[in-house]
C-alpha cells in the first residue's frame, strides 16, 4: 500500500478531530515529525499476518477471559466531592461556557 | 552508622518491627535525604514531609498499641505521579493536572496504606507516561544520580531516582512499553513489570489501557518481591484484573535454580547494542549457567516489528484515553478569544464549548502528548484503521505467538533491558523517532502482556549501571524473582556516590 501523505492539511484535520488548537508553528513541525514516524511505522504493512490469531480486544492470559461482574451498588463520591476539582461549577453541576458576556463560568445543564 | 535511607525494604521493615527504629525516624531520614539531594535530582513533583511525619506518628502509635503490623510497616515508598493519591496532588507530569487533587486513592496506593507503608511523595515522570527520559515532564527532567548530566530513563524516572539515590527503599511506577524496566536499568536498581492484569490499574491515569501495568522499584530483588506481593491481586474496579491467587514472591527469592532453562534470543543482540552492555549481559548469563541454569538460544522472529506495532497500538489508545481532559470536570481550563466572544444561540454555545476544549488541550498538553494524540487519531481514522490499527493488532498477535513458542522450550528469556547505558539529557529530544527506538527491547514483553523485570548486572567501565531483562510467561513472576535473586548474588546492589552524605 502507498504511504499516505501526512501533511499540514492532514494535521489540521486530525487536530480538529482531536479537539486540539495548534499554532501554525506547532502544526508545521507536527506534520514534519509525524510524517517521519509514519514512514517508519509503515514497515508493518509488509508483515505477513495471515496466520495471526487476533481479535480487536486485548486478550492476555490463557483461560482468563474477560468476565462480567455483578452489578452491585457500591459507595461513590458525593456530589460535593465530585465537583470539588471542577474548574467551574455551581453547587448543582459542572459549568461550561455558554452565554454572551458571561465568560466561561456559566452553568449549562446544571441549575435548570 | 547506616546512611539515611540506605536500607532495603526488608531491612527497613525489620528495624521498625524490632523497635530499633521508629516510623517517625525512618520518615525523617527519608525527608533529610530528599532535602539534601532533590534540588539537584528532581525525583519528586510533590513531597510533603509533614504529611509523611503525621502518617509515621500514627504508625508508631499503632505499634505501641500492639496492633498487627502490615508487610510493609514503616517502609517509605515513593509513588509515581500517574497514580491517584487521595488529598495529594496528582499531575501525571502534565500542566493540565497541575492543580488536580484526587478525591480517591488508586487501588495500589490503598494496598500500600493497608500494609502500613509510608506513602511518601509523588515522583516525576514524562507527561502521561509518554517518554523514555522524563524530559517530557511539564515540570522539568529528573537527573540520573550516577551522572547528573544523564537521564534516569522514563517514563517512571522520578521513582527510579528516588530509589537509586536511596531516598526511599522502594517506589511504584507504571510500565506501558518499558517505563519501569528501562529507568531501573539506567539507575542500577530492580524494577518489575508484572503480567498484564496481575496488578489493578484502578486509579492509574490511563495512557494505553491494554498495555499499562503498575509495578515496583526497589534496591533489592527481595524488596521488589515484597512490594509486588502487597499490590498484586484481583480488584473488582478493574475489569482486566486477574482473579488468581497471589503467591509469596519473597519466598521465591533464593529458591533453587535446579532444572531452570533460560533462553537467549538472538534478535536482542543485534545492531545497535552497545558493546559494553552486551559484554556485561553475556557475562551475567554465563554466571547463571555456571550456577546450574540451562542456557539455550531461542528465536523471537517478529521482534523487529515491535516498535512500529507499539507506536500504533499505544497512540491509538492514548488518543482515546486523553479525550477525557476537556476542562469540564477537573483539571485545567483555558479560555480562548473565541470563547469570550461567543454569541448566543445553540451554535454559539457549541462554538464556545469547542473553542474552550481546543484552548484547554492546547495549553494543557505538551508537544509529545499532542504528537501521540494526532498519530493515534490518524491510525484510528476512517480509511486508515485497517491498514494501521487492525494490522498492528495482528502483528501484536504474532509477537505474542513468538513468546508462546519460545516458552515451550524455556522457563524464561533473558536480554539486555536497554541497548545503551543512560543517555545524556537532550540526546534524543530533537528526534522523537530516535527516542522511540531506544525502547526496542522492552516493547515486545509489553505487547505480549507477559511478566518482565530488570535486575542490575556488572556496571560499564565508566561506572554507569547496566540491566538484565528477564521475561517469563504470564503469571510466572515467582520464577523471575528466583532468577533475579541469583543474578543479584553475582552483582550485589550498589549505590551512587552522592547517595552517601
Amino acid at each position: 500500500m502507498k504511504p499516505p501523505v501526512l501533511d499540514r492539511a492532514m494535521v489540521d484535520h486530525l487536530a480538529e478531530l482531536a479537539a486540539l488548537s495548534l499554532s501554525d508553528r506547532e502544526a508545521e513541525s507536527m506534520a514534519r515529525e509525524l510524517h517521519a514516524i509514519l514512514a517508519y511505522v509503515e514497515e508493518i504493512s509488509n508483515v505477513d499476518t495471515s496466520a495471526a490469531m487476533t481479535s480487536d480486544t486485548a486478550r492476555t492470559v490463557e483461560g482468563q477471559e474477560a468476565r462480567w461482574r455483578e452489578d452491585l451498588t457500591t459507595p461513590g463520591l458525593s456530589r460535593e466531592e465530585a465537583l470539588r476539582g471542577a474548574p467551574h461549577a455551581t453547587e448543582l453541576g459542572f459549568s461550561v461556557p455558554g452565554f454572551v458576556g458571561a465568560g466561561s463560568g456559566n452553568a449549562l445543564g446544571g441549575g435548570r | 552508622m547506616t546512611a539515611p535511607g540506605q536500607d532495603s525494604v526488608e531491612q527497613t521493615s525489620a528495624r521498625f518491627r524490632s523497635g530499633e527504629s521508629t516510623a517517625v525516624s525512618l520518615a525523617e531520614s527519608m525527608s533529610a535525604q530528599v532535602r539534601r539531594l532533590d534540588g539537584e535530582l528532581h525525583a519528586f513533583l510533590t513531597y510533603d514531609a509533614d504529611v509523611l511525619a503525621a502518617a509515621a506518628h500514627a504508625l508508631d502509635a499503632k505499634r505501641e498499641r500492639g496492633d498487627r503490623l502490615g508487610a510493609l510497616a514503616g517502609v517509605p515508598i515513593a509513588v509515581k505521579d500517574a497514580l491517584a493519591t487521595k488529598g495529594m496532588r496528582t499531575t501525571s507530569g502534565s500542566r493540565t493536572l497541575e492543580q488536580y487533587v484526587p478525591p480517591y486513592d488508586a487501588t495500589v496506593v490503598e494496598r500500600l496504606r493497608r500494609a502500613d507503608a509510608l506513602v511518601a511523595g509523588k515522583t516525576n515522570m514524562d507527561e502521561f507516561a509518554m517518554g523514555s527520559s522524563t524530559e517530557h515532564s511539564a515540570f522539568g527532567p529528573s537527573k540520573n544520580p550516577w551522572d547528573t548530566s544523564r537521564s534516569p530513563g522514563g517514563s517512571s524516572g522520578g521513582s527510579a531516582v528516588a530509589v537509586a539515590a536511596r531516598m526511599s527503599p522502594a517506589a511504584l511506577g507504571s510500565d506501558t512499553g518499558g517505563s519501569i524496566r528501562q529507568p531501573a536499568a539506567f539507575t542500577g536498581i530492580v524494577g518489575v513489570k508484572p503480567t498484564y492484569g496481575r496488578v489493578s490499574r484502578y486509579g492509574l491515569i490511563a495512557f494505553a489501557s491494554s498495555l499499562d501495568q503498575v509495578g515496583p522499584f526497589a534496591t533489592t530483588v527481595r524488596g521488589a518481591a515484597r512490594v509486588l506481593s502487597v499490590i498484586a491481586g484481583h480488584d473488582r474496579r478493574d475489569a482486566t484484573s486477574l482473579d488468581v491467587p497471589v503467591p509469596d514472591y519473597e519466598a521465591a527469592c533464593g529458591a533453587s535454580l535446579r532444572g531452570m532453562r533460560v533462553g537467549v534470543p538472538e534478535e536482542y543482540f543485534a545492531e545497535g547494542l552497545a558493546p559494553e552492555v552486551e559484554a556485561s549481559v553475556r557475562r551475567a548469563i554465563a554466571r547463571l549457567e555456571a550456577d546450574g541454569v540451562t542456557v539455550r538460544r531461542v528465536s523471537l522472529p517478529h521482534t523487529g516489528h515491535a516498535v512500529a506495532t507499539y507506536y500504533v497500538v499505544a497512540t491509538a489508545e492514548a488518543s482515546s484515553n486523553l479525550a477525557r481532559f476537556d476542562g469540564v470536570r477537573y483539571g485545567l481550563r483555558a479560555t480562548s478569544v473565541a470563547t469570550r466572544g461567543a454569541s448566543s444561540g445553540a451554535s454559539g454555545v457549541a462554538d464556545a464549548i469547542k473553542a474552550m476544549y481546543g484552548a484547554t488541550r492546547d495549553a494543557g498538553f505538551g508537544a509529545e502528548v499532542k504528537r501521540r494524540i494526532l498519530l493515534g487519531t490518524f491510525v484510528l481514522s476512517s480509511g486508515y484503521f485497517d491498514a494501521y490499527y487492525r494490522k498492528a493488532n495482528a502483528v501484536r498477535a504474532l509477537i505474542r505467538h513468538d513468546f508462546e513458542q519460545a516458552f515451550k522450550e524455556v522457563d524464561a528469556i533473558v536480554s539486555p533491558t536497554s541497548p545503551t547505558t543512560a543517555f545524556a539529557l537532550g540526546a534524543h529530544t530533537a528526534d522523537p523517532l530516535a527516542m522511540y527506538l531506544s525502547d526496542v527491547y522492552t516493547l515486545p514483553a509489553s505487547l505480549a502482556g507477559i511478566a518482565a523485570l530488570n535486575v542490575p548486572v556488572e556496571a560499564a567501565p565508566d561506572g554507569l549501571p547496566i540491566g538484565l531483562q528477564i521475561m517469563g510467561p504470564w503469571l510466572t513472576e515467582s520464577a523471575l524473582f528466583t532468577l533475579a535473586a541469583a543474578v543479584e548474588a553475582n552483582a550485589p546492589p550498589r549505590a551512587p556516590k552522592l547517595a552517601s552524605p
